[in-house]
Parts: structure tokens; C-alpha cells; sequence
């Protein structure tokens, strides 16, 4: 292993019971998460990318080690953490989510939620409270905004609130679940300067799951395309975006408009088949939508291989 | 006659602060029958508003306290307005299967027998890319975009003369959301029927619109065509909208983000209402509000235009 590896995720599964109703028996399960390989190198943002149901945000909390695996190995610095206590990772691995309005508890001073992280690390009271408005400061607020409780605060200050907490532990590794699609854009810019600086500046490592490309592209310096629990496509940003080869993450990014009204949006998007909603659960679970599929893409599942260095796709178009 | 004009329109919500401005002195204009006017913004700026002023649908603690909407020179009460909203499974009834809540509307309005209403609306929903068989289903078996289909299909059943969409695909996954707003431009453009196009995403204004009309705290500050607006934009807030919007097609290195936050409805600053974040404020701006002035073939609400 690499030792420039922060995370590691080796054939990572979380499948959901589904019950039946009456006799509460195992009927089926939901394959949230089903098998994915990722390697996240040490100061690197990773965008993941998906639709809704893909299986973007459970991995997310995979990774943050807010829930555990069905099966599959988590490194974490090159140790398995797979079934250790989250605690033992000691405020190392943090989390932001989407809304900033549900995530900080109404009935605490913003300093009370700021420090709170911090009593189950060595810190006094008075250290406490000095990080607390060190890290305010950092992502762009003020001393006074210690006092004051989270209604006082717009969306984007809130969010920012919320992103100092994540950093007072000083973590390496945070995991960003669509940290700006609540807000506007003049707040969603201000948001991810403030996420891209800070990432610079403490070389942290982020995973950035989004459902929109063009955030995904701004921020992260890897990209992995993520369909029905499963990595499509990862690679170099600029690999992805001017040479996309596996079919959904062309059809997603032809989907995407561009605010210059000369530049034509013609999505490509693959015609409706009846089952196109559905995910096909024997080989490629993209084989419904695809528009190149073959009877080998019903019959087995594609690998993801590594097509050129830093660049792998799970496709039977490329597997030689 | 236009299809929609709107006059020195002023709206009011009474808050615990009293009456407050969310929407001030807009004017509007639909000229043309396939005309998609999109009305952009950030939250709280008053496009939802302004919508559903147009549509006749303010609820009762809004007041209208200046100007006008005529639709084709008539009131909204008099005049056959269609709207279609975010979130179609609250918009849907969900004990009633899609073909009879088209076919009410056929029942009650053109007083056709129930078996005639149904035919009519399957042909509505193979209108709108569902399959006739869709009659029989329950909202919840469809798909959020089959949802967004359906609540189309019964927004065209009546024949309106304006259709107002608001933010109608942002619950939506992006492939599908592309295969609904190009389905609701070929109704627009095919049947005739104008829209007003209620977004907060410019990159899909530049496609799905005709003409832009940007709001910024309740105003209209820049309302023109798409390609001269896109082209080049002339007031400070389109501009910095257009630089702080992360890109797909292009690679951004850095974001120019607007400084400050969108004023609170009511709370707007003296003279210009953009001046506390203008990257270009200058001693008039604090002072004098400026008007809607012709610029290059539209309209811009900003001093440096003088």
C-alpha cells in the first residue's frame, strides 16, 4: 500500500434488510453499498458523484464510520478500522451534511456546539473556548458570533458554523455530503472558496459527495462516478470531464446545461424502455439505461479496470 | 394583445414586522405566444411570489398595493392560468389514480361523460411521453419524473393561456430533469401556450428561455434576451451570479463570490438595494435608487447606465 493512502475501502458492501410486513422475514435486501474499491490519497479531494439512490451518501457515512459495513475492509492510515470503535480514530475522521438548519442543536450558543466535539479530547475549558473562536474566525465569522443561537444565523452562516466544527478537532480526513445544495449560488461560492482554501491550507483530505457535476468539478481532483451501489467510472478530473468513456457518466454529463446559450444542450439520453428506472440486478446494473448495451452486459458483471494510469471504468466496452 | 403584462406591480406580506415589500414596482412582458419569459433569482428575491401573483394564487396574508397583471388584457381572475410547482407529490391526489384527476377537470369544466374525460386523458398523457396505460396508476407509483409528466399533463389539460412553472424540475435527478424541460419547451412552442419559467439555475435559463428577467431583493434588475443577457450581462448582480456559478463544460480555477448575503424581505438598503455587495457602489448608489432603464435592447435597473 501506498503510504500517501489516507483511506482505503476494499470491496466495501451495506446491504439493507427488507422485510416483509406481517411475519417481519427477510424478503430481499437493498444493496446500498455493493463492492466498492476506493483509494483516497492523503490531502486529495474526491468527488463523488450520483444520482439520488446510488448510494453516494451511505458510503459517505461508511467512510465517516457512522455506520458499518456488511462486509469488506476500511484502512485508515493503513490500519484496519473496519470493526474498530470510531472512537479510537479520535475526532480524525469528521463529518458535514447537507442541511444546515437541522445540524446544530437550536437550544446551544453557537460556542457551546463549537466545543462540544472537544470534551472527549484534552482540552480546559479556557482552550476550548480560545479554539472555538480560532476556527470562527477561519471559516470567515466573528468573536461575537460565539454567543448567539443558530436562528440568529442565515443558511450560508450557519453552514459555516458547522464546517468550523468539523475542523476543530483538526481532522485529515472529512466527509462532505452535499455541503452546499441547500444553499444559493452567491452562498454556495462563498462555501466552496472557503472549503477549497481551507484544504490548502491544512491539507486536509476530503471526500465531496455531490449530485452536481459542475461543483464536483470545481472542487475535487478526483472524480468517481457512482450508479446503484457501485463506482462506474474514477479518475483525474480533467480525465473525466474531457474524456468520459463509461456510457452513464456521458449521458450525465451531456444532461448538464452550460450558462452559455450558444454552447447547444443535446442531452444524450438513453431512450425510455419501460424498465429504464429500474437497476438490472444480474451484470452491469446500468445495462437498463445503457444505450450500448450487449447480451454480455445482462449475463456478467464488468470489473472495474484500469484503462489507462489513474483512470478505471467498469464497463464491458472496455474490458478487452 | 399580450399574453402577459405586468405594471409597476407591488406586492406585500404582513409579517411580525408589519407589511413588508417582497416583490416592488416589477414590469414584465410576454409579446409572443411561444414566448418563455424566465424569472431568475436567489431565495427570497420574490420570483415565487411574483408567480403566484400572476396565477391569482397569493394567499390571503399578501396584498397587492401598486400596478397590474393582464393576461391577454384581462385580470388573473378572468383568465385560464395553469401552474406547475416543485414538488409534484403534494400537487398530486393521492387517493386518485392520474387519469381521473385529468379527466375531473374535463368533467367539470367542458362538462364531458366520464368515459369521454379518461379517453381525453390519455391522449393528454401521451402528450407528455407517459404511456396510456398511466390512467390507472396512483401517484405513487410513478417515478418523480413521471410525477412531474403527469402534473403537466393536467396543467395543458384546460388549454391555459399561460402556463407559470415554478422551479419545476429542481426535485429532480438531472437526466430526467433534462428530458422534462425539453418536453415542456416543445409544449410551449408546438401548442402556443407562453410561460413564465420561475428558476434559480441560470444554466438551465440559458437553454429553456427566451428572455431573462434577473431578480435581486424583490426588483427586477436586468430583463432581457437570453443571448444578449448571457452575452453580456450588464448588471452587477447578473454578472457576479454568472462568475460565482461552478461550471461543467469549462474548467473554473476560481470562484468570484458576491461578498455579503441576500437581504432579508423588507430589510433593503437605502438607494440601490444592491449597494452593500456592489463590487461597483459609488456615492449615488447609496442614495438614489435607480430605475428601470432601456440598455441594449432590455431593460437594467443600475446607475452605471445613467
Amino acid at each position: 500500500m501506498h503510504s500517501d493512502i489516507l483511506v482505503k475501502a476494499e470491496s466495501l458492501r451495506k446491504h439493507y434488510e427488507v422485510r416483509s410486513k406481517l411475519l417481519k422475514k427477510i424478503v430481499g435486501y437493498v444493496k446500498a453499498v455493493d463492492g466498492v474499491d476506493l483509494d483516497v490519497r492523503k490531502g486529495e479531494a474526491l468527488g463523488l458523484v450520483g444520482e439520488s439512490g446510488s448510494g453516494k451518501s451511505t458510503l459517505g457515512l461508511l467512510l465517516a464510520k457512522l455506520i458499518e459495513p456488511t462486509s469488506g475492509r476500511y484502512f485508515f492510515k493503513g490500519m484496519d478500522v473496519t470493526w474498530s470503535s470510531p472512537r479510537i480514530l479520535r475526532g480524525k475522521i469528521r463529518v458535514v451534511f447537507q442541511d444546515p438548519y437541522s445540524a446544530l442543536n437550536p437550544r446551544l450558543k453557537i460556542k457551546d456546539s463549537l466545543i462540544e466535539p472537544l470534551t472527549t479530547l484534552k482540552y480546559n475549558d479556557r482552550e476550548a473556548l480560545e479554539k472555538a473562536s480560532e476556527y470562527l474566525k477561519l471559516v470567515g465569522l466573528s468573536r461575537e458570533h460565539l454567543e448567539v443561537y443558530p436562528h440568529m444565523l442565515s443558511g450560508g452562516q450557519r453552514q459555516r458554523v458547522i464546517i468550523a466544527r468539523a475542523l476543530i478537532t483538526e481532522p485529515e480526513f472529512i466527509v462532505l455530503d452535499e455541503p452546499t445544495s441547500m444553499l444559493d449560488v452567491s452562498t454556495q461560492a462563498q462555501i466552496l472558496e472557503l472549503l477549497k482554501n481551507i484544504k490548502e491550507e491544512k491539507e486536509i483530505t476530503y471526500l465531496f459527495i455531490t449530485h452536481n457535476l459542475a461543483v464536483a468539478r470545481y472542487i475535487s481532483d478526483t472524480i468517481a462516478i457512482m450508479f446503484a451501489g457501485q463506482i462506474m467510472e474514477i479518475g483525474d478530473k480533467n480525465t473525466i470531464f474531457t474524456k468520459p468513456l463509461h456510457p452513464y457518466t456521458r449521458n450525465l454529463l451531456s444532461a448538464y446545461p452550460s450558462p452559455d446559450p450558444l454552447k447547444p444542450w443535446q442531452p444524450e439520453l438513453p431512450e425510455d424502455t419501460g424498465n429504464t428506472g429500474k437497476r438490472n440486478e444480474q451484470g452491469c446494473k446500468y445495462a437498463n439505461r445503457c444505450m450500448f448495451r450487449r447480451d454480455v452486459c445482462f449475463r456478467s458483471t464488468p470489473e472495474l479496470i484500469e484503462v489507462e494510469k489513474d483512470h478505471r471504468v467498469r464497463c464491458h466496452l472496455y474490458s478487452a | 394583445m399580450k399574453p402577459l403584462e405586468v405594471r409597476n406591480l407591488t406586492i406585500q406580506y404582513l409579517t411580525y414586522r408589519g407589511w413588508v415589500d417582497v416583490v416592488s414596482n416589477v414590469d414584465l412582458d410576454i409579446d409572443d405566444k411561444t414566448e418563455i419569459l424566465a424569472v431568475a433569482g436567489e431565495s427570497g428575491c420574490g420570483k415565487t411570489t411574483l408567480g403566484l401573483a400572476i396565477a391569482g394564487l397569493l394567499p390571503s396574508n399578501a396584498r397587492i398595493t401598486s400596478g397590474y397583471i393582464k393576461i391577454y388584457g384581462k385580470n388573473t381572475e378572468s383568465s385560464r392560468v395553469a401552474v406547475i410547482f416543485q414538488d409534484a407529490l403534494t400537487s398530486l391526489n393521492p387517493i386518485l389514480t392520474i387519469g381521473e384527476q385529468i379527466a375531473e377537470i374535463y368533467v367539470h369544466h367542458f362538462s364531458m361523460t366520464r368515459s369521454e374525460a379518461l379517453e381525453e386523458a390519455r391522449r393528454k398523457l401521451s402528450e407528455v411521453g407517459l404511456p396510456d396505460s398511466y390512467v390507472n396508476k396512483y401517484p405513487h407509483e410513478l417515478s418523480g419524473g413521471e410525477r412531474q409528466r403527469a402534473l403537466i399533463a393536467m396543467a395543458i389539460a384546460l388549454k391555459p393561456e399561460l402556463i407559470v412553472a415554478d422551479e419545476p424540475t429542481t426535485a429532480l435527478d438531472v437526466t430526467t430533469q433534462a428530458k422534462v424541460l425539453k418536453m415542456l419547451r416543445s409544449i410551449v412552442k408546438n401548442q402556443s401556450i407562453p410561460m413564465v419559467y420561475i428558476t434559480h439555475d441560470l444554466a438551465l435559463v440559458a437553454h429553456v428561455a427566451d428572455r431573462v428577467a434577473i431578480m435581486y431583493a424583490g426588483q427586477v434588475v436586468e430583463y432581457r434576451d437570453k443571448y444578449s443577457l448571457f452575452n453580456k450581462p450588464l448588471h452587477p448582480y447578473t454578472r457576479a451570479l454568472l462568475d460565482s456559478l461552478p461550471r461543467v463544460d469549462v474548467e473554473v480555477r476560481e470562484l468570484r463570490a458576491i461578498k455579503g448575503e441576500p437581504p432579508l424581505p423588507g430589510v433593503f438598503a437605502k438607494g440601490c438595494r444592491f449597494n452593500p455587495r456592489c463590487p461597483q457602489v459609488f456615492d449615488k448608489c447609496l442614495v438614489e435608487e435607480p430605475g428601470l432603464r432601456a440598455v441594449d435592447n432590455g431593460l437594467v435597473r443600475c446607475h452605471l447606465y445613467a
